[in-house]
């Protein structure tokens, strides 16, 4: 189980500081999805990257429990790749750095799971479509078999058939490899499909978490909450 | 047919590759009448590009060819580029996904909005700022004064859509070709423009090409609908019948959108060797 | 039973590449189409080849040895026994401008290989860390960037010593600062990257994410840079050797021979133009060369 408490992010200092997340305080059960969503600046993007320590936290805790690193899928699958590589390189520089011995079979075991065709192995990024992008991000994600997922909008630049066929492998992938997701969208139908509580940030934090069935049923009590459910309709 | 603004007939772009020249929009016909057409597929449909090519703003190596391109019986191929650009200015206008690549770096926006208003107005140089403070509190920008002194690159994506509906209420366009308007926006904001949107061209009596992947916000908005698939139109219909539609390429999509209450634990995956 | 075998220019076009080589065989193949397909890289593609070649087989192309001196033809005009006639001793000009060729790209190659690598690895290490180490990393370059170049190199020159080797580290010395500040805004762009994040996470400590990935994203435009900064280190390099300070005589410096030329610059011309030709076309090849490399190479076009 993921716990977090309290957690704090600000940036700058003095009159400048700005305070990014505020007091954030959430639970995640294991083997489940939890869903952060909030409008742009709402902190939900810098709260995620705290949590694998891109950014710096200033005050709280948060436990994650597993003595292995988080990974992350991002947003922008142009971006989350290293134009210079092949999808080869992408998937074997996890395993260079942490010493893994059998690479080979990792490799194709990994394409395999997120239905990469072997075929794709040695092209570059920009000889890929954008969700065959996505798929190698993932893989890459998951070839250190991490126990947390984290992500951050990764459907939001795809087309929505494409968007679909990714939703569908992390449920798929959730399940294979009890994987533990932490999802960062503005796209309420998305975060809905995939998860099974959900947190709603505003202007740095959380104000109010509900569970799958009563976001489903847009049963919530913020106001803020409400608004956002209004411009769904 | 009278009463059609723009009227396309087989228009085509091509670009040359190693392979021949590869189409991006193939034989796409469509008239625009006083009303809101709405433009959906996904990335590379060439919905955009259809857009660019009625514009005359095709990139180059870029090639537009059709049997008809006109506005108001105008033939928009054959027109001289000076009076294709005056008619660009003055009729035909286009919003941007992000205002920032439309809006003029080194100019204070509500000098932008006041040389509209002096351009298109005739107006002196007093009274098209007036004019333009006006026109910025009409698209409830909260404190004109402030915001007439702003440089693109110092407004959020909002506020630089409200500024280009100002331009566009400044310049009167006849035909508005709006690019994925909303498409950076939060949802509470995308509502507040697609209103101002709305009232600007109830008013002026505008015609809309509303560009989109988000096929509910299209059928929500616009009056009619082209779904496009890889530069073709592959169905047309009045937009309260989208979510009728038999089509599998529109049935595809709409279908493998996830809902808020959705019952499926799988979504269906869009089959496209049946298109 | 084997496969029929593909043709090597179907190995370099096939759709998915089998290798890592293969893949980057493909990368290369597609930039060298780009860079002919424009028709000024392919002539300062060919001159630089053509420099490239004339050291090569210097001694095969010329029938005098560079420093072969006949004073009784001293002074001699283009003639078919000397093409480009012969200088104050009666040295072949022609041979020697084709051995000189020697040196100029000793000169080049060997400030190429120092000054671009150590610019690199100081200027993308300073993006990437930010910090104080760029702040100090980063001054020290805007000091060498303060004085012209040619200056800074003869007071490295006065202080090393006249000759063709402190004459190449002093232009190595005054080179390696523009690239230090080209990898650097590369530096500071690419860190931002997500694709850097997701190495972060994945463990990876700083140097190797310097070296492996931030590197290989600045060496377009540093190769891009340097190039064009050739004709500059060139002209440098010949105009040490004009001062009499970089190569010593007798060595065929291009630089040089324009100097000792130059007193004989209105009876016989040839002397001190020959090698300036030489000079002047060397330079235009890089930087033409170079322009057509920016073309293909910005890394900016290669993301998208």
């Amino acid at each position: 189980m993921i716990r977090v408490d309290d957690l704090t992010v600000s940036f700058g200092r003095g009159d400048a500081r700005f305070v990014a997340v505020n007091q954030a305080s959430f639970d995640v059960a294991a083997n489940s999805a939890f869903g952060l969503v909030g409008e742009s600046g709402s902190g939900k993007s810098t709260l995620l990257r705290a949590l694998c320590g891109l950014v710096p936290v200033e005050s709280g805790t948060f436990d994650l429990e597993s003595d292995k690193k988080p990974q992350m899928v991002f947003q922008d699958p142009f971006g989350s790749l290293h134009p210079r590589q092949t999808v080869d390189q992408a998937l074997r520089e996890p395993l260079l750095i942490h010493g893994v011995s059998d690479q080979e079979p990792r490799i194709h075991q990994i394409m395999e799971n997120v239905g990469l065709s072997p075929t794709l192995r040695f092209r570059y990024p920009h000889q890929l479509s954008g969700g065959q992008r996505q798929r190698v991000a993932i893989a890459r994600a998951l070839v250190l078999e991490p126990d947390i997922l984290l992500l951050d909008e990764p459907t939001s630049a795809l087309d929505v058939s494409v968007q679909a066929e990714i939703l569908n492998l992390f449920k798929d992938l959730k399940e294979q490899r009890n994987l533990t997701y932490i999802m960062v969208s503005h796209d309420l139908a998305v975060v809905s499909f995939l998860c099974d509580a959900i947190a709603v940030m505003k202007d740095g934090r959380i104000v109010e978490q509900l569970s799958r069935d009563r976001f489903a049923a847009q049963d919530a009590i913020d106001p803020y909450t409400n608004s956002l459910f209004q411009a769904y309709q | 047919m009278t009463g059609s603004i723009i009227k396309a007939q087989d228009l085509t772009v091509t670009f040359p590759s190693p392979q021949g020249p590869q189409s991006v929009v193939d034989k796409v016909s469509f008239q625009l009448g006083p009303e809101k057409l709405g433009i959906v597929g996904e990335s590379g449909s060439g919905k955009s590009m259809t857009a660019r090519a009625v514009l005359g703003l095709v990139p180059t190596p870029g090639r537009v060819t059709a049997t008809t391109l006109s506005y108001r019986d105008n033939n928009l191929l054959t027109m001289p580029a000076t009076q294709l650009r005056k008619l660009r200015g003055a009729k035909l206008s286009m919003i941007l996904q992000d205002p920032k690549f439309s809006l003029n770096p080194v100019m204070r926006v509500g000098d932008q909005i006041a040389e509209s208003v002096r351009l298109h107005q005739d107006a002196d140089r007093r009274t098209s700022r007036e004019k333009a403070l006006e026109i910025l509190a009409r698209v409830q920008i909260a404190n004109p004064d402030r915001v007439y002194g702003l440089y693109a690159h110092e407004i959020s994506g909002g506020m630089g859509q409200r500024i280009m509906i100002a331009m566009m209420i400044a310049a009167k366009p006849d035909v508005l070709i709006a690019d994925e308007p909303t498409s950076a926006l939060d949802v509470t904001i995308r509502g507040q423009i697609l209103q101002l949107l709305d009232d600007l061209i109830g008013e002026q009596g505008t015609s809309l090409i509303f560009i989109s992947h988000d096929l509910n916000l299209v059928a929500k908005y616009c009056d009619r609908i082209l779904v496009m698939y890889r530069g073709s139109v592959v169905e047309t219909l009045d937009a309260q019948n989208l979510h009728a539609s038999q089509h599998p390429y529109t049935k595809g999509l709409l279908d493998s959108l996830p809902r808020l209450d959705d019952t499926r634990t799988r979504l269906p995956v869009l089959d496209r060797s049946v298109l | 039973m084997t496969e029929p075998t593909a043709t090597f220019r179907e190995w370099l076009s096939a759709a998915d590449p089998a290798s890592r080589a293969q893949a980057q065989a493909q990368e290369i193949y597609r930039a060298a189409l780009a860079l002919a397909a424009n028709p000024l890289t392919l002539i300062g593609g060919l001159i630089v080849l053509a420099l490239l070649l004339t050291a090569l087989f210097a001694p095969v192309l010329t029938i005098y040895a560079p420093n072969d001196q006949d004073l009784a033809n001293r002074l001699a005009p283009s003639s078919s026994l000397h093409l480009l006639g012969t200088d104050e001793l009666g040295r072949d000009i022609f041979s020697r401008i084709v051995h000189g060729a020697r040196l100029t790209l000793y000169i080049v190659i060997v400030v190429a290989l120092t000054a671009a690598p150590a610019g690199l690895a100081i200027g993308a290490t300073a993006g990437y860390l930010g910090g104080v180490t760029e702040t100090i990393l980063m001054r020290i370059t805007d000091i060498f960037l303060a004085f012209p170049k040619l200056i800074l190199a003869l007071a490295f020159v006065a202080a090393l010593g006249a000759g063709l080797n402190s004459a190449i580290l002093a232009i190595a010395l005054t080179a390696w600062p523009p690239i230090a500040r080209i990898a650097r805004a590369e530096a500071l762009v690419i860190r931002q990257s997500d694709f850097i994040a997701a190495v972060r996470l994945m463990g990876a400590s700083d140097a190797r994410i310097i070296f492996r990935h931030v590197v290989p994203l600045c060496v377009p435009s540093v190769i891009v840079r340097i190039t064009l900064d050739m004709a500059g280190i060139i002209l440098i390099a010949a105009g040490l050797g004009f001062l009499g300070l970089g190569a010593q005589p007798p060595a065929p410096e291009w630089g040089a021979m324009v100097s000792k030329g130059r007193e004989f610059l209105t009876d016989q011309w040839w002397i001190a133009t020959y090698p300036g030709i030489a000079i002047f076309i060397v330079s235009m090849g890089f930087n033409l060369l170079g322009d057509g490399l920016r073309d293909v190479l910005d890394p900016r076009e290669a993301t998208r």
